[in-house]
């Protein structure tokens, strides 16, 4: 079944055409990578795709309905979850905190006004489990500002998993963490169940093509590649766009 | 809450942190009867302000929305008392609290819509500009003016109907005092609310919790009428206090006088607002008797000063102290 399809999306700032006539489709439960070089629009792609910037053309589907022009909340709602690139947690906020607000946010609980935040049992459970799973666990009460870096970023991932959703945008999931960090997040997004469509866009090789079935290699704002890890790894035009640049400089 | 287990400190602990809403408590209900009447007055204008303060907070400081224009919900509080009474002769609390807390919620309600389609600064001029806008027709409006002046004096303290009941000043401190204790309850649980937790999830990372699947806008939208809502019974409460409602209840030196209590008590903490409330109160009081004219040299110093040194508001400071003095020894007594 399909989860996702874009048609001809484009994306204007000014000038500037940072996403241009992209189209792709994306099966359920696939593991799909966007690459490509610093400015080729795979973040404003990403932003396209969960609401959190308009259009200029082009339309988006998820599950066959249309969400071209949909509040990024209601997007939430009908099953799309992301992370980010840049921290954007609640830094004043306990661990616990943060992920309670990402429980409610999908629930009616959200608008409860009166009841404790913390007096709900299900939810206490479901935070354990989110919490043990990034080895966050005993962090807990700390405010999100005084864990480190690598914590953050893990809170981030199980931040977007907690809606429980069914297309995971994870914009550079593996940044500033450690190599061993970095294999437990491969890891983590490999033991996802398959009702999950999985949407990477990432700089780390080792993490793309130790995740993807796909790859989808974007440049100026276009798709230039498309296809599985090992036709991509040597399709001679990604190699010339992509990595060209570090060669050239290995060779001289 | 029969069979819910609680994501909280074992129950040792949630006395002693309720410790100091009881001592506080217990202080506010038992000084006041060796106080002279003078003082008892001016506590009952601390309590009022505290409620303006914390109302004040919940956009402040809990949903980081810069209001300039919080007292627009004050004085329409205070203005529907005054108008209740003077135009159609209605002194029963009972009437005249539901429609003042309803028509500044209204009023904010109304508002919010404006102001919220701007941000940061933008909103924060907007707030000024309305309320101004408020200002100035209570200024102009002959309808809302009596006795020669620029608002509504004579305004009687309300009925509220219990046989053989009188008002001194007394009873006035316990009765608002009653109402400080209600507000207080009702906001403590709406920010520690799922709600509120949004709220604060606003605060720090709006476009986060928009993906996260909260309606960002709604959630601001009702925090500001709520807020609004609770400056409407910190004003009919000013009102009764004063026994008149004035113009200036509506315009921007109230606010700013809002929102430094709040900035000197602790932005985002509850009853930071309420010191911040009594510190101001006070220093008007003590500045006002020996040089009047220099009070707001001394409020602009005091700003000044809570800005410089006091980072946080004293609300961080009095929490750090007590922190490190209780959880400290309880924490070394449980780990030996």
């Amino acid at each position: 079944m399909e989860a996702l399809r874009v048609e001809h999306l484009s994306k204007d700032f000014g000038g500037v055409q940072a996403v241009r006539n992209v189209s792709m489709s994306v099966e359920t439960g696939e593991r799909l990578a966007m690459i490509g070089p610093n400015g080729a629009g795979k973040t404003t792609l990403f932003n396209l795709l969960s609401g959190q910037l308009p259009p200029t053309n082009g339309q988006v589907y998820l599950f066959g309905q249309e969400i071209t022009h949909m509040a990024a909340h209601r997007r939430a709602h009908l099953g799309i979850a992301r992370s980010f690139q840049a921290t954007t947690l609640f830094l004043n906020l306990t661990v616990m905190d943060n992920i309670l607000l990402a429980l409610h946010g999908t629930r009616p609980s959200r608008f409860q006004i009166f009841r404790s935040a913390t007096a709900y049992n299900h939810l206490y459970t479901k935070t354990r489990e989110l919490l043990d799973s990034m080895d966050l666990w005993e962090k807990r009460d700390d405010p999100v500002h005084a864990i480190s870096y690598g914590e953050q970023r893990k809170l981030e991932i199980a931040l977007s998993l907690a809606s429980e959703p069914k297309l995971l945008l994870m914009d550079e999931p593996s940044t500033g963490l450690t190599t061993a960090e970095s294999a437990d997040v491969i890891g983590m997004i490999r033991n996802l169940g398959k009702d999950i469509t999985v949407i990477l866009v990432a700089h780390d090789m080792d993490l793309v093509f130790g995740v993807a079935e796909r790859i989808i290699v974007l440049h100026y704002g276009e798709i230039i590649a498309e296809g599985a890890p090992e036709e991509i790894s040597t399709d001679s035009r990604v190699n010339e766009i992509y990595m060209g640049a570090e060669e050239t400089k290995g060779n001289a | 809450m029969a069979g819910q287990k609680r994501i909280s400190l074992p129950s040792q602990i949630q006395i002693i942190r309720f410790a100091p809403y009881i001592g506080g408590g217990l202080l506010l209900v038992i000084l006041p009867l060796f106080l002279s009447t003078y003082i008892q007055s001016l506590l009952t204008k601390c309590l009022i302000f505290a409620i303006f303060a914390m109302s004040l907070d919940i956009v402040l400081g809990y949903t980081g929305l810069l209001s300039l224009g919080h007292a627009a919900f004050f004085g329409t509080g205070g203005y529907v008392v005054g108008v209740l009474l003077t135009r159609f002769g209605i002194n029963s609390f009972w009437i005249s609290a539901p429609l003042a807390i309803l028509i500044a919620g209204m009023v904010a309600a109304v508002l919010g819509l404006i102001a919220l389609r701007a941000s940061a600064m933008y909103f924060l001029l907007l707030t000024f500009a309305l309320g101004q806008l408020l200002y100035s027709v209570a200024w102009e409006l002959n309808w809302l003016h009596a006795g020669g002046t620029q608002g509504l004096p004579g305004i009687l303290k309300p009925v509220l109907g219990i046989p053989g009941f009188k008002w001194s000043t007394i009873n006035f401190y316990y009765f608002v005092f009653l109402v400080f204790i209600i507000c207080y309850f009702l906001i403590y649980r709406l920010v520690n609310s799922p709600f509120g937790r949004a709220l604060q999830g606003i605060r720090e990372s709006e476009p986060r919790m928009r993906a996260l699947g909260y309606n960002t806008w709604l959630y601001k939208y009702i925090a500001f009428i709520i807020g609004g809502a609770f400056a409407g019974v910190a004003g009919m409460l000013s009102a009764y206090y004063k026994g008149m409602i004035l113009a200036g209840d509506l315009g921007v030196t109230t606010s700013a006088l809002a929102m430094l209590m709040v900035i000197i008590g602790g932005v985002g903490t509850l009853f930071g607002p309420c010191i911040g409330a009594i510190v101001i109160v006070f220093l008007e009081f003590f500045a006002s008797s020996y040089t009047p004219e220099r009070w707001p040299i001394i409020l602009g110093a005091a700003f000044v000063a809570a800005i410089l040194w006091l980072r946080g508001g004293i609300a961080i400071h009095l929490t750090k102290l007590w922190v490190k003095r209780v959880y400290g020894s309880l924490k070394s007594r449980a780990s030996i």
